[in-house]
């Protein structure tokens, strides 16, 4: 997953993000943060997926929840999601 | 002038169609304090700088630009004589063809100007944009000049809809459908004048670059933003700077091929996926000009150096994320200065009074 966009993210710790290139704004729960955190440092997936479920109460759904979220990274053009998420399902 | 710095400038209504000349004022006052004396052009008693507080230092009346020329320079040339002035700076589109034309024989007297010459001007025109484009190697939206009811009723046809109609200096509403072509023609060649223009419609995000050019392909800085609240007329009412190299990258080849002088804005559309469209270029700063001085890329200054060293400064590139929201107030004034203003031309160089004296009796 090509995640160049997201280096340039602003990302402050109680999960307000700015894109400097596009000047849009974004605003993340916890969840997200850890996620975005972990994409920032070039993490895979499944590293986000463990810390996930053992940092947080998470449903069933995790799995789902965290590929929607990927997804909507890339809906907004943040990450090039052209690799399969090794691990993550 | 207890060694001040006497500086004309003009576009000073932020209206529901704001001008930049408050953004401009603002930004020289922050960065020369009161080394600078700040007289305000208006073409209308009513033009909202003049009641507003820590602006402006004198206020003229003067012509519309389309008396001409010579009444034009002969309105300056009094108002030099009463306040001796070092440079001007024209903020509207309208005006720049006259100053261009006078800026000789203000230069002959003393009053310094920063703009761009008469062929950059025409060249950076509306009519002309598919060819600068070409020149500089970004797309623009399909255009066509629109003159009467026939080559309008074409359009539909020839662009689809929606497509954007733009009056020849400023304006622009877009076309959904037939329906609305002759009411939109009528009202924008009323305002405006013709030949209006016909723009394919691109969906894609608008930003924005103010830039000032040298005039020896230089562009000493350039801001960009995007716009993240709109006016029903499409103006900018909130914007955030932002870091986009392609954008800056774009609109410096645009200042290189005019060989620009003086401030503009370069308006450019991204299409999803990062494809540029160059849609306009406006031949003065915006209205949002004070936001790249927030930014800390002071361009104003840079002009006025410009006018009165012949150099600018090197500016280091704006701050991302510095955003503005405009803040609508009321200004108050007496009927005293209106009295002064329609009846003399003027306002007294004092700032205007107190509220408390607002209300008070008007004795002429």
């Amino acid at each position: 997953m090509d995640t160049l966009r997201l280096d340039m993210l602003a990302v402050s710790e109680t999960g307000f993000v700015f894109d400097p290139r596009t000047g849009h704004s974004y605003t993340v729960n916890a969840t997200g943060l850890t996620v975005l955190n972990d994409l920032k440092r070039g993490e895979p997936l499944s590293t986000s997926l463990r810390r996930l479920q053992s940092e947080f109460d998470c449903p069933q759904t995790v799995t789902e929840d965290l590929l929607a979220f990927v997804e909507a990274l890339h809906n907004y053009d943040l990450v090039d999601k052209t690799n399969p998420i090794e691990g993550a399902t | 002038m207890n060694g001040q710095t006497a500086i004309a400038v003009t576009g000073i209504n932020l209206g529901e169609n704001p001008q930049p000349g408050p953004g401009v004022v603002r930004s020289l006052r922050e960065a020369l304090g009161t080394s600078v004396r700040i007289v305000g052009l208006a073409y209308d008693a009513m033009d909202s700088s003049l009641y507003a507080p820590d602006l402006l230092d004198d206020a003229f009346l003067v012509p519309f630009p389309s008396a001409g020329p010579t009444a034009y320079l002969q309105r300056l040339l009094e108002i030099h004589a009463q306040v001796p002035l070092d440079a001007i700076i024209p903020c509207l589109d309208v005006e720049l063809p006259v100053l261009v034309e006078i800026s000789d024989a203000l230069q002959s007297v003393g009053i310094r100007s920063c703009l761009p010459r008469r062929e950059q001007l025409l060249d950076r025109s509306k009519a002309r944009l598919t060819e600068l484009a070409k020149r500089v190697g970004i797309d623009t939206p399909e255009t066509h000049p629109i003159l009467d009811d026939g080559s309008l009723a074409a359009m539909g046809d020839r662009l689809g809809y929606p497509y954007v109609l733009k009056g020849p200096y400023c304006d622009a509403e877009i076309v959904r459908g037939p329906g609305e072509a002759a009411s939109i023609f009528a009202r924008l060649a009323t305002r405006w004048g013709l030949p209006l223009l016909a723009q394919r419609y691109v969906v894609g995000e608008e930003y924005d670059v103010v830039c000032l050019g040298d005039g020896e392909g230089g562009m000493p800085g350039a801001v960009a933003m995007r716009k993240t609240m709109l006016t029903r007329l499409g103006k900018a009412w909130g914007a955030v700077t932002i870091d986009d190299p392609e954008l800056i990258a774009a609109a410096r080849r645009v200042i290189l091929s005019l060989r620009w002088r003086g401030g503009c804005e370069v308006e450019l559309l991204r299409e999803r996926g990062g494809h540029i469209h160059l849609i306009e270029i406006n031949p003065r700063f915006p209205a949002w000009v004070y936001l790249a001085t927030a930014a800390g890329v002071n361009l104003p200054l840079g002009l006025l150096r410009l006018a009165l060293e012949g150099r600018a400064p090197s500016f280091t590139p704006a701050r991302p994320g510095v955003f503005y929201v405009r803040h609508a107030t009321e200004t108050t004034g007496t009927l005293a200065d209106v009295d002064a203003l329609v009846t003399r031309g003027m306002r007294p160089s004092a700032p205007p009074p107190p509220i408390a004296n607002i209300t008070s009796q008007y004795t002429p």
